[in-house]
Parts: structure tokens; C-alpha cells; sequence
């Protein structure tokens, strides 16, 4: 049957597949995407008829065209990119051929999908709000596909039509039961965020101006102070002059999981982490990790990583314990001894250092007193040093960065004969009170030093001895103005945008807590809270029930009678014999049909027939009482009242 | 494969046939609405799935929340469909005639104490539904073969509202019949049939001529197109004035089989003719007889006898 599409319906899917196009853009390239809209100007003045075969022709050959490029270039998109050029490819051909209904399934179900493939490159509250309201508009057009021209939707039966779903669609999130991931998904390549696999000396200062959320924690306990968050995120331990790598061992995956035997209760804390996208493995954690979430694993030198690189909000949960790291493998010791044979004057230093001081405690003393009494300068702005950094930021510019006092640190340390090795990671983070999360941005990069002494990492920390502002106030604190205002952008200055970015940051927060993380122990959690109030449910149930019950028996009786009250008075007290009435028959001549065979009762039969006419026809309220006064008196005369069977069934 | 195919559909109507009895009004009930999936109501149940499985793999609530909702607008999409169907009161005009190979046009009535959209009506699913938003009456094709006294065959009202994603159907037995006469078959031998000839070429001539309107002529004589273009000057055939002194008789012959059925067409267009005349004409078959008579009911009658025989 040949329904054709409405103008409008085209241009509602215009829209929509031309927002889709926007928000997948990451998945195709550039030529593509404006392959994909030449296209759908193909049909641009959407014209219902047109000389159809000839364009099917032609866009088959299109589509075959544009099919064998996306084939030559799927390497670079990988699988999953791939289905989803392939499926827009689908869906833009269909709608530009598209002319009746039937050919819209095809378009609405692709759109469908790709709808929900927006998801997976978006998680913030606002661009899902606005998926959400694509979804809803091509549920509207999908509507009104099959629903008649001439009905507007009716807000209420639209609202009606919501509190139906709503709560089916919040218990099936809440309660339906979920899977574990079935198979690997291909990860695409995308940019890396966050603190990169290599420290240069002026690295830090690059990714501190980033005004972007790193992470979000929550503790379950009290926050421990500020001078012990000390994120940990990717440990240096090559060192090649320059700037610090991360060692190779590090790639390799860490055999099981590393749960502490002995747990010391008074020294741990438990914490939970939503980590935003970086596409990188590397998680946050607190000193020593002792237990794991699901979605993570241990990884080398106590740091936790995910299970594959970060694409998406992550959540996890974290026991650890605020102590040095203990040893990871033999040979971490040798690995962080290592030293190159550039900077000649630091290794002087080092010996003098070495010579003065006694013991390890005494060498970082030592550093550390240099550091304090000598003209070094914290700066966010340090000059760019040449091949020998180190010595030439000890000596000559003694301004540098948190990168910078780490880095001279560990090769000073390492010089001296001490295994030492840099931390990056975020240090503080901005606690807020009210909705009692921490939030640690990219500003809040940091580097710092970890050496081996007492069978463990000691952690040590040269900017907080130069800058100790740093670490007890956050970053802006440790800054000149100047420097301040280099970091903030130009709209954040005015204090309404910051309430306003900070409610949404808020807002946003709740979202990924109770929406994005929402996963299986808190779906099991939640069941096993259900079955304790199993009883309250029932109560509830049963009382809802009830109450709907009374509704619909109040709505019943509130209903006119189907007929009016005379002819319910006849009903009642004529009952057998009135089934003798044929259905067409009037009720006067179904009376003198009545009186012939009942000789007995014609003034009464008379009597209520009369009463009768003039309670249904003349309205008459006195009627209708006497009617029923008369009913009432002879009720068992009237059921009394004969038919004779042969008659009846001779009729 | 046939016969196992002939024999389910045979079981089903059997089954139909005891579930719902014939009636003349039907309202539809719970009982007799059947709400299947169609075809893109199952592919929409697999988008479903694979957005299940997306939304697990990739451990996304967000894309696990909309396929929720796709669920929640499928049940919702089984209620509307119910309810778009549900307490209609379906009914049929009485008297259905069409002459055969016709499409007999079936009035059907739909009521229903609130507004229902896109229902579609048909007998047979080969055939062209008839739409309907709002109208209470519908007519819906059906295609008459031979002539006869027929019972109407099953009537599916179903609609794909909302969404398109269930079909939404109730095949109701309705207890009508309908009559198909024999196809009128035009013929020159205009008395062929008949045993009296006496006005033959007279009949020829009066065919053509038509004079102004006077009062006191039959109203069978108008024509009614001319009628609606020019409303001023109505025009009526010209009719011989002398009445016809003996009624023409049409008399079937005693054949059978596929001459039969021509002799029925002829007699049927002849009968047609000299009713918009307005002569008396009687009608002999075998051994039956109708005497002539003239007037809407009479060619009634002689059809009927004509569609039986």
C-alpha cells in the first residue's frame, strides 16, 4: 500500500541525520562527512516525485563508489568506525531515494542505531541532553508516521502516554539484570589526554594550563589531608638527559590481582574514582592500593590501570593504604640507578653532597636545605634550557616548574648513589563541601620524586619546599597574578560564568555518579535492599492496588446509566417475562399482549403502563415515584405474571 | 507443503469460527483482538537486542537507558494498539446487491465512543483496504465472481497504529449475505428473449428522441445527468404516450452451463432496460414464474430469481 512521505516528515529526518553526521564526526573523515552531505543536497528541495528509477540507478553507483573508498581506508578508521560510516552511508542513500512509508523503516531503524552510537563518543549531561532530544524527535516523526493527519498530539495523552513508560523504562535500567562485556570491543585511535608516557621539562607546564577535568573522587571516610593526595599516575624511570620515559615493564600486564594479606586497617582509605576520557590506561590511586575494583588491575610499581584504554567515563573503587610503596620486582633498584653521562656539574654536586651528608635522611636534607636557602624561584613561565637541562637549570636559571625540581632531584639522587625515580601525577584537587566530591583538574598536574630507603619509596616532594603553597593551597596560590591570569581563561573571570560553569560541573557530577556508574554492585546492592523491604512492597503494592480499585468503582458509578430510570424499574420487577418482548416491539403493545393473557391484573398492567409513558416521555418526576411505588406494592404479583410457553415458541 | 498450508489455514478458520459465532453487530472485545508483531516490529525487537548487547559491551548506561526505552515505547506502542481497536462497534447495511464481476461496495459501520486512527478494513488481504480516521461509515471493496446468494465473508479491520510496530487485527464474522446478479450483457436483439415482438422498432426509436420536461411525466424518464449540468430546463426521454397493451415476458431458456449464464446476462440487461422504461415485464425460468410487473422492487425480485436459478 503506497503511503507517501509528508514534507514535513522528510525535513524532521533531515535534521536529524544531519545532526547525527555532527555528532559522529569523530568516526569519519573529513571527506566523508562532506561526501555525506553533498548527498542529501542531492534531494535538497524535498520534492515528493520525482523520475525515481533513474536516480536509484545513479545513487547505486554512488554508494558502490563511495563503498570502495571507505574499503581502502579502513585501516585507518578501524572496525567500529567502519560499521558506522557504512551504516550513514545506508541511511543517506535511503533518504534521499526515500518516497513512501514503507521505505522509512529501513531509515528509522538505522537512525536508531546511530543515535545510540552517539553514546559512546559522548557522556557529558549537555550533549546527552541533546541525543535525547534527537531520539525524542525521531520518535515524534516515527509517530506520526502511522498516526492519522488530522489528530494533533494531545499533551495529555501525552503525558499520559509518559507516566505509562517512565517508570518501566527507570525499574528495567534499575533492575534489569546486566552482562559482562561479551568480547573485545576495537578501541579506535584517538587523542591522548592527560600525562603523556614521557616527562620533558616543560611538559607539565603545558597540560597545567588545561583548564580540564582529570578525575573526580569520592571518599568514604573523612579527606585526608591535603599534603597526602598525591595522585600517582605514571612512574619515570628512564632517564636519558633530557627528559624522563616510562620504563618498558610497565607494559607488560601484571600476573593477578595484588590483594594486600594484612591490611592495616588505621592507615587506609577508601575511595571512588570517575575518571574521565583520556585513552590511555593509566588510572589514579593513593599510595599503596590494597584493593581492587572489577573494572581495574594492578599494574607495575603499585599504579592501577583499566582493563583497556579509557574511551569512556570510568568508575571505580579503591582501598589503599597512605605508606611507601614497597618494592615491586629485584631489579627495580638497579633500574632506578642508572645514570647518563650528561651533566657533568650536577654529578659533581652530588658527590659534595654525598661526602657532607651521612646517611640517605641526611642527603635529602641536604637537597632540600640547597632548595630553601639558595635563589630558586617557582615559576610557571621557566626559560627553555639547553641539551644538559639539569645543569643548566641548577646553575645557571634556577627557575623551573614542579618538573623541573623533580627531575633535578632524582638525577641529583641517583648521582649520589641513591635509587630514584619521578611520579607523575595530580597533587590536591578542589574539595567540595556541599556535594562532598574532590575534584582534580589538569591544573593539578604534578611531578614529584620517589626514592628507595628503608626497605620502601619514600616519597619526597622538592616543590614543597621551595613552593610549600603549592601543596597546601593548590596552584594559584604558589603563582604570581600574573601567572594566575594566564591560566584562567577570559570568560572565567567573571564571577556569574563561574557559579553558572561551576552548578553544571555539579550537575554534571551527579550525572556520572548516578547515571554513568550506575553498574552491577549497585544493581545487586539495590536488589538486596528491595528484598529487605520485601514486606513495605508488598504493603505499598497491595495499597496501590487497592487504590485503584476505588478508583476505577468510583469512576463506574460516577458513569450515567446506560438507560434511563423508568426503563431500570421495569427491568427489575417485569424481569422473566419481559424476555418474551420482541426487541423491536413497544413496551404499550407488549402490555396489551401481556393483559390478554393475564385476565387478572389489566387495571394494574393498565395502571403501570400509563405511569409509564409519562415518567419516560413528559419527564414527569411524580410519575416515575408512583411508578415505583406501584412496582414495589405488586412486585410479586408481577412475577407471577404468565406467558404461555407454546406461544412463545411459536413466534 | 500446499495441502499442509490449506489445512492450517482450515484449522484456523475452524478455530476463528468457534472462538467468535456470527452476529450481526459485533463490538470488539479483549477476546477477539489479536496483536501480532509485523515485520518492522520484529526488526525494531532486534534493534533492541543489539543495543542490549552495545550498551553492555561497551559498559554504557547511557545507550543500556535509551534501549529501555525503546522497550518502554514498545509496550506502550501494544497498549495504544489495543486501545485503538478495542470497544468498536462494528455493524453492516442489510441489503447488499452488485451485479457479478462488480465491486460490490460494503458499507460498514464503525462505532466507537472515542476517535480512532488510521483503521483499515478489507475481506480479503489481496484487496485495497478501506481507510478510515473519523467517519463512522466505510465502504469496502469487494469483489463479486459468480452470481448467487452469498454470506459475507470474513471482515479484518486492523490498524499499525501506533508506530507501525504491531498489527493490530480482529477477523470478525459478520451475519450478512449479499446477492450478485448476472452481469448485465448488452444486446441488440432487444426482444430476443421474449416471446411478444409486436414493438420492436418502436422501442429502437424512442431510445434516442428526448423532450422537455412537463408535469405529470414519470420521473424514471429524467436523466438526471442533463439534470445536474442544467438545472432550469429539466429534459426527459421521450416516452411513447400509448401505454403497451401486453406486458413482454423474458423467458429463460432451458440450457445449462456456460449458455446459461449468457442467456441470464442478456435477460439481465433487457430486465435493466425496459425497467428504466418503466414497462411491466415478467420473468419465466424452468418452471418458475414472476408475473410482469414494473417498479424497483419487482426487478429486485427477478434478479433474485435470476442469481438462484
Amino acid at each position: 500500500m503506497l503511503v507517501l512521505l509528508s514534507r514535513q516528515a522528510l525535513l524532521f529526518f533531515y535534521v536529524i541525520l544531519l545532526a547525527v553526521i555532527m555528532l559522529l564526526h569523530q568516526a569519519l573523515p573529513l571527506w566523508y562527512s562532506a561526501i555525506l552531505l553533498l548527498l542529501l543536497l542531492y534531494r535538497w528541495p524535498l520534492q515528493q516525485s520525482s523520475s525515481k528509477v533513474n536516480k536509484l540507478k545513479r545513487i547505486n553507483i554512488i554508494a558502490a563508489l563511495i563503498l570502495l573508498l571507505l574499503l581502502i581506508s579502513i585501516r585507518q578508521s578501524g572496525v567500529f568506525h567502519f560499521m558506522i560510516q557504512i551504516l550513514l552511508l545506508s541511511v543517506t542513500c535511503r533518504l534521499v531515494l526515500i518516497r513512501q512509508r514503507h521505505d522509512s523503516h529501513q531509515l528509522l531503524w538505522v537512525l536508531y542505531f546511530l543515535l545510540a552510537c552517539c553514546f559512546i563518543f559522548y557522556q557529558s549531561i549537555l550533549v546527552s541532553l541533546l541525543i535525547l532530544a534527537l531520539l525524542l524527535l525521531t520518535l515524534y516523526s516515527h509517530y506520526q508516521l502511522y498516526a492519522s493527519k488530522q489528530h494533533q498530539l494531545q499533551l495529555l495523552q501525552l503525558g499520559k502516554a509518559i507516566l505509562i513508560t517512565l517508570p518501566i523504562w527507570i525499574s528495567l535500567f534499575l533492575l534489569f539484570p546486566r552482562l559482562q562485556p561479551l568480547w573485545r570491543i576495537p578501541t579506535a585511535e584517538a587523542a591522548v589526554t592527560g600525562l603523556a608516557d614521557s616527562l620533558d621539562p616543560g611538559s607539565i607546564e603545558n597540560l597545567v594550563q588545561s583548564d580540564k577535568l582529570a578525575f573526580r573522587a569520592i571518599f568514604s571516610g573523612s579527606l585526608p589531608p591535603r599534603q597526602q593526595l598525591y595522585w600517582r599516575a605514571k612512574v619515570y624511570e628512564d632517564f636519558d638527559g633530557r627528559s624522563w620515559n616510562v620504563n618498558q615493564r610497565f607494559d607488560r600486564r601484571q600476573p593477578g590481582s595484588r590483594q594486600s594479606a594484612n591490611p592495616n586497617i588505621e592507615q587506609t582509605v577508601s575511595y571512588q574514582i570517575i575518571a574521565e576520557v583520556s585513552n590511555q590506561r593509566s588510572l589514579f590511586a593513593l599510595g599503596m592500593p590494597v584493593q581492587y575494583a572489577n573494572s581495574v588491575r594492578p599494574a607495575s610499581a603499585y599504579l592501577v590501570e583499566a582493563r583497556r584504554p579509557v574511551s569512556q567515563r570510568l568508575s571505580y573503587q579503591l582501598v589503599s593504604e597512605l605508606q611507601a610503596i614497597p618494592q615491586d620486582i629485584a631489579l627495580e633498584q638497579q633500574l632506578n640507578s642508572r645514570t647518563v653521562s650528561a651533566n657533568p656539574k650536577t654529578k659533581v654536586l652530588a658527590a659534595e653532597l654525598v661526602a657532607n651528608a651521612g646517611s640517605t635522611a641526611g642527603l635529602i636534607e641536604q637537597i632540600s636545605e640547597m632548595f630553601r636557602q639558595q635563589p630558586y624561584f617557582y615559576s610557571l613561565n621557566p626559560p627553555r634550557l639547553g641539551d644538559n637541562s639539569i645543569d643548566a637549570f641548577l646553575f645557571d636559571s634556577r627557575t623551573g616548574f614542579c618538573s623541573h625540581y623533580a627531575s633535578a632531584t632524582a638525577v641529583l639522587l641517583r648521582e649520589a648513589g641513591v635509587p630514584a625515580r619521578v611520579v607523575g601525577g595530580y597533587q590536591g584537587g578542589v574539595w567540595h563541601e556541599e556535594q562532598q566530591y574532590l575534584e582534580v583538574r589538569q591544573r593539578e598536574a604534578h611531578a614529584w620524586v620517589e626514592y628507595y630507603a628503608n626497605n620502601g619509596w619514600q616519597r619526597f616532594d622538592p616543590t614543597a619546599v621551595i613552593a610549600p603553597e603549592r601543596v597546601l593551597d593548590g596552584l594559584d596560590a604558589a603563582l604570581s597574578a600574573d601567572e594566575q591570569n594566564q591560566l584562567q581563561a577570559s570568560w572565567r573571570r567573571f564571577s556569574a560564568f563561574n557559579y553558572i560553569n561551576q552548578q553544571l560541573l555539579h550537575l554534571d557530577y551527579y550525572w556520572s555518579v548516578w547515571v554513568l556508574g550506575f553498574d552491577e554492585s549497585q544493581q545487586l546492592n539495590l536488589w538486596q535492599q528491595l528484598k529487605a523491604a520485601g514486606k513495605l512492597l508488598a504493603l505499598l503494592g497491595s495499597l496501590l492496588v487497592a487504590a485503584l480499585l476505588l478508583w476505577w468503582f468510583l469512576r463506574l458509578q460516577r458513569q450515567p446509566p446506560k438507560f434511563a430510570a423508568p426503563v431500570l424499574l421495569i427491568r427489575r420487577y417485569f424481569g422473566k417475562v419481559l424476555v418474551n418482548k420482541p426487541a423491536g416491539q413497544h413496551f404499550s403493545q407488549f402490555i396489551a399482549e401481556l393483559k390478554t393473557h393475564n385476565a387478572a391484573n389489566t387495571t394494574l398492567l393498565g395502571k403501570i403502563d400509563s405511569l409509564y409513558q409519562r415518567a419516560v416521555y413528559a419527564d414527569d418526576q411524580q410519575a416515575l415515584l408512583l411508578l415505583e411505588q406501584h412496582l414495589k406494592q405488586n412486585a410479586k404479583t408481577l412475577a407471577k405474571l404468565n406467558w404461555p410457553e407454546k406461544q412463545a415458541s411459536a413466534r | 507443503m500446499k495441502s499442509l498450508k490449506n489445512l492450517a489455514t482450515r484449522w484456523f478458520n475452524n478455530w476463528l469460527d468457534k472462538r467468535q459465532p456470527k452476529a450481526r453487530v459485533v463490538t470488539l472485545t479483549q477476546k477477539i483482538i489479536y496483536i501480532l508483531p509485523s515485520r518492522f516490529g520484529l526488526w525494531y525487537i532486534l534493534l533492541l537486542i543489539l543495543l542490549y548487547l552495545l550498551g553492555t559491551n561497551y559498559q554504557n548506561n547511557l545507550i543500556l537507558l535509551m534501549s529501555y526505552m525503546l522497550v518502554s515505547v514498545l509496550l506502550l506502542a501494544l497498549t495504544l494498539a489495543w486501545r485503538n481497536l478495542h470497544n468498536i462497534t462494528v455493524s453492516c447495511a442489510p441489503v447488499l446487491s452488485a451485479y457479478a464481476e462488480e465491486t460490490l461496495m460494503v458499507p460498514v459501520t464503525l462505532q466507537a465512543p472515542l476517535p480512532r486512527q488510521q483503521l483499515q478494513c478489507y475481506f480479503y488481504h489481496q484487496q485495497q483496504p478501506a481507510f478510515t480516521d473519523n467517519s463512522q461509515q466505510i465502504m469496502v471493496p469487494l469483489i463479486t465472481e459468480r452470481r448467487g446468494y452469498f454470506s459475507l465473508p470474513r471482515l479484518t479491520v486492523h490498524s499499525y497504529y501506533p508506530f507501525g510496530l504491531f498489527n493490530c487485527k480482529s477477523m470478525l464474522n459478520l451475519d450478512y449475505h449479499y446477492w450478485v446478479f448476472p452481469k448485465p450483457l448488452a444486446t441488440d436483439a432487444i426482444n430476443s428473449l421474449g416471446e411478444n415482438s409486436g414493438n420492436k422498432n418502436q422501442l429502437a426509436d424512442d431510445y434516442d428522441t428526448i423532450r422537455s420536461y412537463q408535469s405529470g411525466d414519470s420521473l424514471k424518464l429524467m436523466l438526471w445527468k442533463r439534470l445536474a449540468r442544467d438545472p432550469t430546463s429539466p429534459v426527459v426521454k421521450h416516452a411513447p404516450s400509448s401505454p403497451q397493451p401486453e406486458p413482454d415476458w423474458i423467458t429463460i431458456p432451458a440450457v445449462s452451463g456456460a449458455a446459461l449464464e449468457v442467456a441470464l446476462s442478456k435477460a439481465c440487461y433487457l430486465m435493466l432496460q425496459l425497467e428504466q422504461r418503466g414497462k411491466p415485464y415478467g420473468l419465466r425460468i424452468n418452471k418458475k414464474s414472476v408475473d410482469p410487473s414494473c417498479g424497483q422492487q419487482h426487478l429486485e425480485r427477478c434478479l433474485r430469481e435470476m442469481a438462484l436459478c
